[in-house]
């Protein structure tokens, strides 16, 4: 295991990050990061995943939970880049932090593509209650504090990837915001139901509160991240989504949230197993449908950030 | 007095009325109920001689019941649909598509039919009046002033 040598580039530039993120749990935030890494890997991009939550469901989507334990956890982790930030004793380059998740590169041996993870660490949730009573008492840290992971992903020695995927806990505490600092454009996956459209407001709500609050304590000034929804969990007759369930979509449509096109079915069959198996359904042969929907899902992500680059 | 005779029209009517309380009157005024005709025996209707058996009062709540009784496909209602879809999508609260929805020249088919022409964002499944009165309310001002109170407009 291990990261790529990073190939150098001036400090400061950044790749391309995304950050997938909504505070409902249960949505599919994970499977989409998985899979979207992935495909976009098989099209020859070099992909950073990088696992916010202390349930480390996407680490372990990769790695075993033994290598997890053995290789990873020690000193391989997100949770090591925040340890001691603010301080002399914290990481200086997140490099050291990289791992090659193995069976996914036995896949991807024959292409030009390339993915990497920043693993998560059960101890997280711990981190950010320290963070977050530390803020507390020192308000003047908020920048410190919520720029750490844009600090990390702007560093000279990731400049080699091209995307970076970041996957959220369900919640939108400090390390969440952390994310939402991070990224050129969050994609938050939603299941077309009542409670999910109550979530997106809600979250649209704190993105913004959060990115004025950062831009009053921080030097550096962030845009507020483009964002779009990703209807997952969809059930459909006749190649359409069941009337409850497009009744949801519409009312989010009309409210005029951006939506991806592309929408992913539920098919618990299709995506249960693929966890344990270390590679994700995009490239796992399994479910033709699902894998065609998850390729136009990467496509039209790639032209969301063309667009955004343009 | 009539040289030919009692109007037959008019002698029904009069039965017709004589057959029914002040309370069932005062509900057809209001259109809470509505007399209905039905043959009686299993023949043919005669149109000229369905008035002598209008003596049918069906009150609202039983309506489906009726009407699974009834020979004929109810009559086509008069209701400009695309007009109350318009007028229904101009309302900005709940409480006032609730009001507007009270209208009783909208029944059930009616409803279903207002909630199609409001687009996909009203649901038209419900079964009863309540049910598709409460999808049309939810589907237009009720989950934009919803979401209009819980984002803040964050997403305008």
């Amino acid at each position: 295991m291990g990261g790529s040598p990073p190939l150098g580039s001036a400090e400061g530039e950044r790749v391309k990050v995304v950050s997938i993120i909504n505070h409902k749990g249960g949505v599919g935030k994970t499977t989409l990061t998985a899979n979207i890494g992935a495909g976009l890997a098989a099209r020859g991009q070099k992909v950073l995943l990088v696992d916010l939550d202390a349930q480390a469901s996407l680490t372990v989507s990769f790695f075993t939970q033994n290598e997890w334990t053995d290789q990873l956890l020690p000193k391989r982790t997100i949770k090591h880049w925040y340890d001691g930030v603010g301080t002399d004793g914290a990481m200086i380059d997140p490099f050291g932090l990289l791992a090659a998740p193995p069976r996914v590169a036995g896949k991807l041996r024959r292409n030009s593509g390339h993915l990497d993870l920043i693993a998560a660490h059960r101890d997280l949730a711990d981190v950010e209650t320290a963070l977050a009573a530390r803020l507390l008492s020192e308000p003047d840290e908020f920048a410190t504090l919520h720029s750490r992971l844009r600090g990390a992903l702007s560093h000279k020695s990731l400049a080699e990837y091209d995307v970076v995927l970041i996957d959220c806990a369900p919640n939108f505490g400090l390390i969440a915001k952390n994310a939402v600092a991070a990224a050129d454009m969050l994609l938050i996956p939603t299941k077309p139901d009542y409670l999910s459209t109550n979530g997106i407001d809600s979250l649209g709500l704190k993105i913004r509160e959060f990115t004025d609050e950062y831009n009053e304590y921080g030097t550096a000034r962030i845009a507020r991240p483009p964002a779009a929804v990703v209807f997952t969990m969809v059930q459909s007759h006749d190649g359409e989504p069941i009337e409850a369930q497009r009744s949801v979509i519409s009312r989010i449509e009309a409210r005029k949230v951006p939506t991806f096109a592309t929408t992913i079915r539920d098919s618990k069959s299709v995506y249960g197993p693929a966890p344990e198996h270390g590679v994700p359904v995009i490239l796992g042969g399994t479910g033709r449908a699902a894998t065609r929907e998850l390729r136009d899902l990467v496509s039209e992500l790639e032209y969301r950030l063309e667009a955004i680059a343009a | 007095m009539n040289p030919v005779g009692p109007d037959p029209v008019d002698l029904a009517l009069r039965r017709v009325l004589q057959s029914l309380s002040t309370v069932e009157l005062a509900a057809v005024a209001a259109g809470r109920a509505r007399v209905e005709i039905h043959p009686a025996g299993d023949g043919p209707v005669d149109p000229a001689q369905l008035g002598l058996y209008a003596d049918v009062l069906i009150p609202a709540q039983s309506r489906s019941r009726r009407a699974v009784a009834a020979p004929a496909p109810r009559r086509a209602h008069d209701v400009d649909v695309a007009a109350a879809a318009a007028h229904i999508d101009a309302l900005s609260s709940p409480e006032a598509v609730e009001q507007f929805l009270l209208d009783p020249q909208f029944t059930v088919p009616v409803l279903k039919q207002i909630a199609r022409a409001l687009g996909p964002t009203v649901l038209a499944t419900g079964r009863t009046k309540s049910e598709v009165r409460r999808d049309i309310v939810a589907g237009t001002a009720g989950f934009r002033s919803r979401s209009a109170a819980m984002s803040g407009g964050a997403w305008a």
